[in-house]
């Protein structure tokens, strides 16, 4: 069941990072993120390769 | 190489590719935000929530030049200083801009200061402050990094615009940021891929990235629950 395992372990499963790059600090900011944040993660992941330097709309 | 890591990329593009998955979902929120902005409400949320972030920008650069002159023996800190003199002449009265763009949408100077930021507007920018005083001011970059590479065009915010159909006059900061954040993102990444960072600094850069991407995407849903709820 998804809901045990943790979030990089999901997004490991969803293709959206591969868990054996990562060091602790990112595991554990990873583990932090709300499960609403990882399932738009992993739903978004097809489209990751094309969205880079695209606007995210706080401005400085 | 000066800018090159040992694996033989820079710095920031290190950067770039250990958070690509978090900067695609702030892009695809901002997408939703982009279909929504036919709601003039959306908009001007957009613009006011801006204006909260950008009041923070200049005494977030003079924090990250308090702290980093109490830092001794660390040769980053003084091209970080010299970075930041630069960046905030260039970043100083850009919230009084939107203020005015604001007052030009109907959004008065006391409703501008009297809202208390939401919750999210506080975590973005009262993160950089822990970040600054409490670990190390070099973070910072991975703020401005996330927000001045990741900027609009023109086009966009002439889109905005014709989609809002509010006064172009309300949108011209944002139009103004479309032009001017061209070189300031251009600034940015060769001032990261010139420091000499340890992997310390790097990281420090790279949570504050982390940071900055999750807290703006959670911002920008926000913005977008301004529209009417049968939308």
């Amino acid at each position: 069941m998804s809901d045990t395992k943790t979030n990089v372990e999901q997004l490991h499963e969803a293709g959206a990072l591969d868990k054996d790059r990562l060091h602790e600090d990112h595991v554990n900011a990873i583990n932090q993120l709300s499960q609403e944040e990882v399932d738009h993660l992993k739903s978004i992941n097809k489209k990751i390769q094309n969205q880079s330097g695209q606007s995210v709309g706080i401005i400085l | 190489m000066i800018g090159k890591t040992n694996k033989g990329i820079t710095h920031f593009e290190r950067l770039q590719a250990n958070l690509s998955f978090l900067s695609a979902r702030a892009a695809d929120i901002n997408n939703q935000f982009t279909q929504l902005a036919t709601h003039p409400a959306v908009c001007i949320e957009h613009i006011f929530i801006n204006q909260m972030v950008a009041r923070a920008t200049v005494p977030l650069m003079e924090e990250v030049i308090n702290c980093a002159n109490t830092i001794d023996n660390d040769p980053v800190c003084a091209p970080l200083i010299k970075y930041m003199e630069k960046h905030i002449a260039e970043e100083t009265d850009h919230d009084q801009w939107y203020v005015n763009d604001l007052e030009k949408l109907g959004v008065s100077r006391e409703e501008i200061f009297s809202r208390i930021p939401p919750s999210n507007v506080s975590a973005l920018v009262g993160s950089q402050y822990y970040l600054i005083r409490h670990h190390h001011p070099i973070a910072f970059l991975g703020y401005i990094a996330c927000l001045e590479v990741n900027h609009p065009t023109v086009e966009y915010v002439e889109s905005l615009i014709e989609k809002s159909g509010l006064p172009a006059e309300g949108f011209s900061t944002i139009l103004e940021h479309a032009v001017i954040d061209s070189q300031h993102g251009q600034d940015i990444i060769n001032t990261i891929n010139s420091l000499p960072l340890t992997e310390k600094h790097f990281r420090a850069i790279e949570m504050s990235a982390f940071q900055t991407y999750r807290y703006v995407a959670l911002v920008m849903e926000d913005v977008c629950r301004a529209a009417p709820k049968n939308t």
